[in-house]
């Protein structure tokens, strides 16, 4: 499949992201549920889980990078007009995720544990960055 | 999402242009070769200034690279 630098970013973010809080839910959603989970059990998981996120994603962005500096083609390292507009469109609509997960988080701050909060919050983040990386790999195959 | 109403002949006048590659367009012109795929399929109306572009690459009128089709 011929894609441009630009989607085959937004793939490597949204598996490397994908697997990585699909990963921390799984094991740490259902004491969350149950109101067992306290931040002592998943402060260091969480920050560990954040730092491999970012160490995965810069090797291979780095990878990605170097194969099309190898072509010699500018355009395909700095993105173009093309690539700008998708990601300003992806992000617009990936805003009103983020929004909403942010008002849930307001009114979770007043009824629930700030460790129920925390993770609303970040499952909002999750969910809006979900978002925006399936909408950009949308228009990329279907047209903007 | 898909389609656009703006026209193009970029794929004709590629060919009588030495055949020329997309990947030579989209050099010459400064996006990606997949954004010139998207432009030639119309999935993707380029910019005032990269449509100015293309017409200058193979020195014809801007109408005559692309058209609109408001039906």
């Amino acid at each position: 499949m011929d894609m441009s630098y630009g989607e085959k970013s937004a793939w490597v973010s949204l598996v490397t992201m994908g697997a990585a809080y699909a990963w921390y839910f799984s094991k740490y959603g259902p004491a969350l549920a149950a109101g067992e989970l306290v931040f002592g059990d998943i402060f260091g998981a969480l920050i560990g889980l954040v730092i491999l996120i970012v160490i995965v994603e810069v090797i291979l962005h780095v990878a990605l990078g170097l194969d099309i500096a190898r072509s010699g083609a500018d355009a395909e390292v700095t993105g173009d007009e093309r690539d700008a507009l998708i990601e300003v469109r992806a992000n617009s609509i990936s805003s009103y995720v983020l929004g909403a997960g942010a008002i849930t988080g307001i009114f979770c701050a007043a009824l629930q544990t700030p460790v129920v909060t925390a993770h609303v919050l970040l499952l909002s983040l999750v969910a809006a960055e979900t978002v925006k990386l399936v909408t950009q790999l949308v228009y990329y195959r279907r047209g903007i | 999402m898909a389609g656009t109403a703006v026209r193009n002949d970029i794929r004709r006048l590629r060919f009588m242009n030495d055949e020329m590659t997309q990947a030579e367009l989209a050099k010459r012109i400064g996006v990606t070769r997949q954004t010139v795929v998207a432009i030639e399929k119309e999935k993707y109306s380029p910019s005032l200034e990269v449509a100015f572009r293309i017409a200058r690459v193979f020195a014809v009128p801007l109408e005559t690279v692309f058209s609109y089709d408001d039906e």
